[in-house]
């Protein structure tokens, strides 16, 4: 490089890896890393293949969402309809696979199909009629988690005859399935959001819409795509779910919205839009998932759960909001 | 002999209603000189800017103008850029989280053969236009870690990049430091040395002095005179720029000035956004009972700032204040509304009228809302009687104090407003424009208002960017500039050259 002698204000500074660790979001890895020691101390379980296997399994269902919500955070939007659609979609094609007698394939198209439809809902009254992202989507939450429920009549639905008949694997070398799916996920994701033209679109519609105007990138199209594209993801997620679990229980889908969308804060997303990236957002949803398990491991009651869940979530955010007064 | 004119406009004017913002302008610029156009506030340089560069589209203005012989005809700000007109604005449009290559490349970026976004390639030729026009930033930095000087030059290099004959700067010295003014001159001076011609806004004497080839001054809307820099004169180019016709509007008025009411000391206020740099700079002054005390100077001087200061609406970093020679600390708004302080905001719209879709009564009633309660509860009686009394006084048109805010005419909300800050019973009031989008006749009333409330004691500063007005109004004058007090006259002393000499320094 002929440029890295060049003596630059701007250049990287040796600093950068302290900067690294200094970093709002790595609070809450220290969080975690100090969790999981204190977890294995007090309980040797945690460690075992069989809670890794089943933190893996959940791993992969919040950061398949993820990854998609990462575009959606960084375009200042973002889903609380989200575990609703996992469960309504997985719902419906769990239905039809169990007493319609539809195969394993055709009920993932469904599903894939049904999220789709259910994100372009959301969509449509985000980009197109303008409704808060935050209003819009936890009004749809609660009708797909109402149909949700009339249809599964709040009892687990059955599909694991289909799922066995087709014959797909529910691991591969040694991992779930669905983690996989996840892997290359996260590619696709990080490629088109770093590397296409539509993903730098996304982050200049979350950045400042008047660039947006002014370069021609219209803000209601790509709201609209994103969402469509959640939901698709939000029902390849059941898809994932039903072929791990071979059911679709009533708890399915159940706080995904704070989960997901906590570990895309924690990865770096902004609340106030235009950042986030792929991996950041991997990083936080696994951080997501292991405090959720050490915190059940430690046999802490779910109310304590819930409220250290919580003030952790909070923290992110009272980080990146002094930062963004601070830019002011 | 035949001048090679990058830019002519020519004959432009453009209306909004019935009011002229434009009449007949005629412009011309030569190719490669850096041309600054100067008048006061409200001359029209920024209409005249907009429609320049599209923002007001073909159309909507009457007069042509014209790119290289090529009559410009834009739909929008796009079509400018492609005829190469680029205009970095006051306040810079930026991606503050990506990085500054990305930010060159918005408009369209580079991608590889297999249609990803190319960033190496983008870096490498960010740095080569840096390197061009002496611009030391890493492509690879992201936008927002930069100062707003660093933008602004990262803005300049944008519009290098997309081969922008002609750059339009507009004011592009308000929120940078003494420092970054002298280096962003010096990367002015290296591109018009390329090539580009500038167009240079500004109603700073100093900077026009160091950079400007020629100064074409406007006022009123319409262009006056294109002087080149041989001919350079500061009293010359003010009184170009002063000198508005002055209706009768103004009534007579005779002072009734008592003792010492406030008196500031080392007020400091920092800039909201660029470190190092005051936007009120340790301000001292005094106001006297029943005095009328103006505040002249350009906007973004720091006028505003100061009341909002006094107010205790900005946080300043320094500063003291004695009301009746007594010190008092005035922390927040309310510490200010205390102590008797009430102000009138410039912007009705944006912070003045602040309940936009309700009654005049709900308006005017806001700040003394704990005055008007019976019990616990709010007096429908008293809010009434107090709307009631202040329409009557103020002569606020409207159906009923029950109308709504926004069926009222300009000058009638404006009235609202002013009419909310005297329910407050103030002993001190500063009015920050208050006569904007006001007619004549309104404007009248008020006057008479203002000299009614000083002759019942109050002490009073009035912010105007109308000279005329000012002048006609005030019994004392501080000239702000920059931040702080530049001079300070009286009424006998104070004519529009002289203020204006202060204010453009």
């Amino acid at each position: 490089m002929s440029g890295a002698d060049r003596k630059t204000v701007h250049r990287r500074s040796p600093d950068a890896a302290k900067e690294f660790l200094l970093r709002s979001e790595m609070i809450t890895v220290y969080v975690m890393v100090v969790l999981v020691v204190v977890t294995s101390v007090l309980n040797p379980d945690f460690l075992k293949v069989g809670n890794f296997v089943s933190i893996l399994k959940q791993y992969s269902f919040y950061g398949i969402c993820g990854v998609m919500l990462t575009f959606l955070m960084v375009s200042l939007a973002f889903d609380m309809s989200l575990g609703n659609t996992v469960a309504l979609s997985g719902c419906i094609a769990a239905i039809l696979m169990r007493d319609f007698g539809m195969s394993f394939w055709v009920g993932a198209l469904v599903a894939v199909a049904v999220g789709a439809f259910l994100g372009l809902i959301n969509g449509f009254l985000h980009g197109v009629l303008k409704i808060q992202a935050f209003m819009a989507t936890l009004g749809t939450c609660y009708v797909y988690r109402g149909l949700f429920w009339v249809l599964s009549k709040q009892a687990s639905v059955e599909c694991g005859n289909a799922v066995k008949a087709s014959g797909v694997p529910s691991s591969v070398l040694g991992l779930p399935t669905s983690i996989w799916v996840l892997i290359v996920l996260a590619i696709i994701g990080h490629i088109v959001l770093k590397y296409t033209k539509f993903g730098r679109s996304t982050y200049i519609i979350g950045n400042n819409l008047e660039v947006a105007r002014e370069v021609g990138v219209s803000e209601t199209k790509i709201k609209v795509i994103l969402f469509a594209c959640l939901g698709f993801i939000a029902g390849l997620c059941a898809v994932c779910f039903i072929l791990t679990y071979g059911s679709i229980p009533p708890s399915t889908g159940a706080k995904y919205e704070f989960y997901v969308n906590a570990g895309t804060v924690i990865g770096g997303c902004s609340v106030y839009g235009g950042k986030g990236t792929i991996v950041g957002s991997l990083i936080g949803t696994a951080v997501m998932t292991i405090v959720q398990f050490s915190l059940r491991s430690l046999g802490v009651a779910p109310g304590y759960q819930n409220t250290v869940l919580g003030a952790i979530l909070l923290l992110v955010i009272l980080i990146d909001t002094v930062k963004e007064k601070k830019k002011m | 002999m035949k001048e090679d004119y990058i830019l002519e406009m020519k004959n432009i004017t453009k209306r909004f209603g019935n009011f002229t913002a434009l009449e007949n302008m005629n412009i011309s610029v030569k190719r490669g000189e850096i041309h600054a156009i100067c008048g006061e506030n409200g001359a029209g340089k920024s209409t005249l800017m907009k429609v320049l560069h599209g923002y007001y589209p073909y159309g909507t203005y009457e007069g042509e103008i014209y790119v290289d012989g090529q009559l410009l005809r834009s739909a929008n700000t796009a079509d400018s850029q492609k005829t190469g007109i680029a205009m970095v604005y006051q306040e810079i449009n930026c991606l503050s989280t990506l990085t500054v290559s990305e930010n060159i490349f918005s408009s369209k970026m580079l991608y590889n053969r297999i249609g990803l976004v190319d960033y190496k390639a983008m870096h490498k030729e960010c740095e080569k236009v840096f390197q061009s026009i002496g611009l030391d930033i890493d492509p690879r930095t992201l936008m927002g870690k930069l100062n707003t000087s660093q933008q602004q030059l990262v803005m300049f290099a944008k519009a290098v990049r997309e081969d922008a004959g002609i750059i339009i700067l507009d004011e592009p010295t308000s929120s940078i430091t003494k420092i970054e003014v002298n280096n962003m001159m010096e990367v002015v001076r290296k591109l018009q040395k390329d090539g580009i011609t500038f167009l240079y806004i500004s109603h700073k004497m100093d900077e026009i002095f160091a950079l400007a080839d020629r100064c074409t001054v406007i006022r009123d809307g319409k262009s006056i005179d294109t002087v080149s820099r041989e001919d350079f004169d500061l009293g010359k180019i003010i009184s170009m720029m002063v000198g508005r016709d002055i209706g009768a509007v103004y009534p007579k008025h005779t002072p009734k000035i008592g003792a010492e009411k406030l008196r500031v000391e080392n007020l400091t206020i920092p800039h909201k956004r660029v470190k190092g740099r005051n936007v009120v700079d340790n301000v001292s002054f005094m106001l006297k009972t029943g005095e009328i005390l103006g505040f002249a100077g350009m906007v973004g001087a720091g006028r505003s700032e100061i009341c909002n200061g006094i107010y205790g609406s900005l946080k300043c970093t320094s500063g003291k204040f004695f009301i009746d020679g007594k010190e008092v600390a005035i922390n927040n708004v309310r510490d200010a509304m205390s102590n008797g302080i009430s102000l009138l905001t410039e912007d009705r719209h944006e912070s003045g009228l602040f309940l936009q879709d309700k009654t005049v009564k709900n308006n005017l009633t806001a700040s003394i809302l704990p005055r008007l309660r019976q019990g616990m509860f709010l007096s429908k009686q008293k809010a009434a009687a107090a709307s009631n009394k202040m329409m009557g006084e103020l002569q606020i048109r409207a159906e009923s104090v029950e109308s709504r805010v926004t069926s009222l005419s300009g000058g009638n909300q404006q009235k609202v407003v002013l009419g909310r800050s005297l329910l407050a019973q103030p002993n001190i009031l500063l009015l920050d424009e208050p006569t904007r989008g006001v007619d004549v006749g309104t404007k009248n009333q008020i006057y008479h208002l203002i000299y009614n409330l000083a002759d019942a004691g109050i002490s009073i500063i009035v912010i105007s960017s109308e000279l005329p007005e000012l002048l006609n109004i005030c019994d004392r004058f501080l000239v702000i500039a920059e931040g702080t007090i530049k001079g300070e006259m009286s009424r006998d002393e104070a004519s529009e050259e002289t203020i204006m000499q202060y204010a453009v320094q």
